[in-house]
């Protein structure tokens, strides 16, 4: 995994210094570029400049719009706010089908953006003019499912951003009141078909795993209580696991793929993973949350236990497909569903502190495993979360000490008796680190 | 030129959105146009919604209805559709004082969705799409100051259906 692959628009323009310095040819600069799946001749063939400048222009002319909504502009009639904000709504969207009628792609999408802005500002001020309260998400969702057409029709990533932003505040506002977020999984399926028509983005990538993440944990969390809402469960966290080995798996599949965008997806996920992996980790390592687990306080725990197995069977099953990262998949879902084992087998809270023990020292465990293979295959995103998840562990076992003075000391030593044994081994497989 | 279907789907995509406008106008106009006009005693607390603006967030005497000598057929859900009746009491203010699931066959009542449910003696908590009185953040405060020296009443359009449209806010002794 090469994270430059998440800087490959910079790498272009590298590539094209070394050809104009000579340090390499044309071909080989064209060559390095189709690797990571970029024009050599036109890195920046998106006009980034111009057409970020236009969205934010777009945007703010939509701020100005929803700022009016504070203003209450009760001095003008009502007909003729109503019938301001539906002309504001057709002028625009006119505006944008004529561009695409005349071939003007980027146009048309800037117009249809700024219809949308001013559609989703219309429905609120109307809502305003009439006083209407009844349950103001479903204003966020009509929006959300009134930009979901322009974005699945232009196939426009800026389109799809603003679809999939609208359908995260929906989901967070019904779920907040307690009602089911339905449609979500309608706006993951659009930004899902917008990825798989090849349209690269990272940016949108990463919203449709996290969206189907949250949404997993949220219609778990649903038919877990009795009554509706977001209540994490213990259920939540050991679903949160095999959601992680599913995606790791996915990641060592798509970076197994021949297409430029599937790697990239695959290395965006990888490095999303092993965020999410050390702040699970993070979690586990107070006692807290393994009493959670050893407190026998299951809703729904024969349900949740199969979807956890499913999900580390899929991701175990795609490392094998790809051939690729097998055994770091296999090992890491043994270590998770031997843990969650023993925690359900000894169902004891008085058991919690060495379940912490045991995923402190994980914890570090992973950090040296980290830092070695950094420098190693050369990673140094891998060397820096190696070092942040040591010091990390360290801080927090400071501030939150393992059973009491004397276990938080034992604890360091041993902390110290891995980093340093570590050190002895990376001397001795590297003699010239010790010159 | 670009390919013809896609130029329809773009227009059916934008008559789309026509359309949702249209429906909130017609669903929000419905009560206005067809309703009668009751009042209801109201208390006045001013919130600022991020997509919603500055409004006076209302509190019905009808928004909790109990009724602890009634056996609940089940626990209603929050969401669920839920009809009040009303009566008038001797100033023409109306009062809450049954709901049930379907819709009553005569009476006066008011169509909202349940909040909230107590079981062990009945009482829900209603929504009537009524609660948001918008105005100038200064105006909402200048109301909310008048108000709490006097009861207020807010006048409401009930159409057949029992959907409502609030009309206004004015303390009870306005004429």
């Amino acid at each position: 995994m090469r994270l430059i692959r998440l800087l490959k628009r910079d790498l272009a323009y590298e590539t094209r210094d070394w050809v104009e310095e000579g340090l390499i040819d044309r071909t080989q600069g064209e060559r390095i570029c189709a690797r990571y799946g970029i024009d050599f001749e036109h890195p920046d063939e998106h006009g980034l400049g111009y057409g970020v400048l236009m969205v934010l222009g777009f945007l703010f002319i939509g701020l100005s719009l929803l700022t009016l909504i504070g203003a209450n502009w009760e001095d003008i009639p009502r007909w003729a706010r109503t019938a301001g904000l539906v002309l504001l709504v057709l002028a625009a969207n006119l505006r944008g089908w004529l561009s695409y009628k005349e071939g003007r792609l980027r146009a048309a999408i800037g117009w249809f953006f700024l219809g949308s802005l001013f559609y989703g500002t219309a429905i609120m001020l109307i809502a305003q003019i009439y006083h209407i309260g009844e349950h103001f998400p479903d204003g966020i969702l009509w929006w959300a499912l009134g930009v979901l057409p322009f974005a699945v029709l232009l196939e426009s990533g800026l389109l799809t951003v603003l679809m999939l932003l609208l359908a995260y505040t929906w989901l967070f506002v019904e779920a907040g009141l307690d009602f089911f977020p339905l449609w979500f999984p309608v706006f993951l399926a659009a930004a899902g078909w917008h990825l798989y028509r090849q349209a690269h983005s990272n940016l949108i990538f990463v919203l449709v795993v996290a969206g189907v993440g949250v949404f997993a944990e949220y219609a778990l969390s649903w038919f877990m209580l009795e009554a509706p809402g977001f209540r994490v469960g213990q259920e939540n966290l050991i679903l949160a696991g095999g959601l992680f080995v599913w995606f790791l798996g996915i990641a060592q599949w798509l970076t197994s793929r021949r297409s430029p965008n599937l790697v990239d997806y695959g290395t965006v996920l990888q490095v999303w993973v092993l965020r999410f992996f050390v702040l699970y980790l993070l979690f586990f390592s107070f006692e807290g949350a393994w009493n959670e687990l050893l407190g026998n306080r299951w809703h729904l725990l024969e349900p949740t236990l199969v979807i956890v197995l499913l999900l580390n069977a899929a991701g175990v099953a795609f490392t094998f497909i790809s051939s690729r990262g097998q055994l770091s998949v296999l090992l890491t879902a043994m270590l998770f569903l031997g843990m969650l084992g023993s925690a359900l087998w000894l169902g004891d809270e008085r058991y919690g502190v060495w379940f912490q023990v045991a995923a402190n020292l994980l914890l570090v465990g992973l950090g040296v495993w980290l830092i070695i293979r950094g420098i190693q295959a050369r990673i140094s995103h891998y060397f820096h979360v190696g070092v942040t998840v040591i010091l990390l562990t360290g801080l927090l076992r400071y501030l939150d000490l393992v059973g009491d003075y004397v276990g938080a000391a034992i604890l360091f030593a041993v902390f110290a008796a891995i980093l340093l044994a570590a050190a002895r081994f990376w001397k001795s497989t590297h003699p010239e680190a010790a010159a | 030129m670009k390919s013809d279907w896609k130029l329809k789907a773009l227009a059916l995509a934008i008559v789309v959105q026509l359309l949702v406008l249209a429906g909130e106008l017609v669903g929000a106009n419905y009560p206005l146009w067809t309703g009668q006009k009751i009042r209801l005693e109201v208390q006045p607390v001013d919130p600022r919604s991020l997509f919603r603006g500055n409004y006076a967030r209302l509190n019905y005497q009808i928004s909790t209805v109990k009724r602890c000598d009634k056996e609940p057929d089940r626990r209603l859900r929050s969401g669920e559709v839920v009809y009040v009746h009303l009566q008038p009491d001797t100033q023409g203010i109306m009062r809450a004082h049954d709901f049930s699931v379907e819709q009553p066959a005569e009476g006066a009542f008011i169509r909202g969705r349940v909040i909230r449910m107590e079981v062990d003696c009945p009482e829900v908590e209603v929504r009537y799409g009524i609660e948001a009185y918008f105005l100038p953040r200064e105006k909402a405060l200048a109301l909310e100051e008048e108000l709490r020296r006097e009861k207020a009443v807010a006048s409401v359009m009930v159409a057949a259906n029992g959907k409502a449209a609030l009309l206004g806010v004015e303390s009870a002794a306005a004429p």
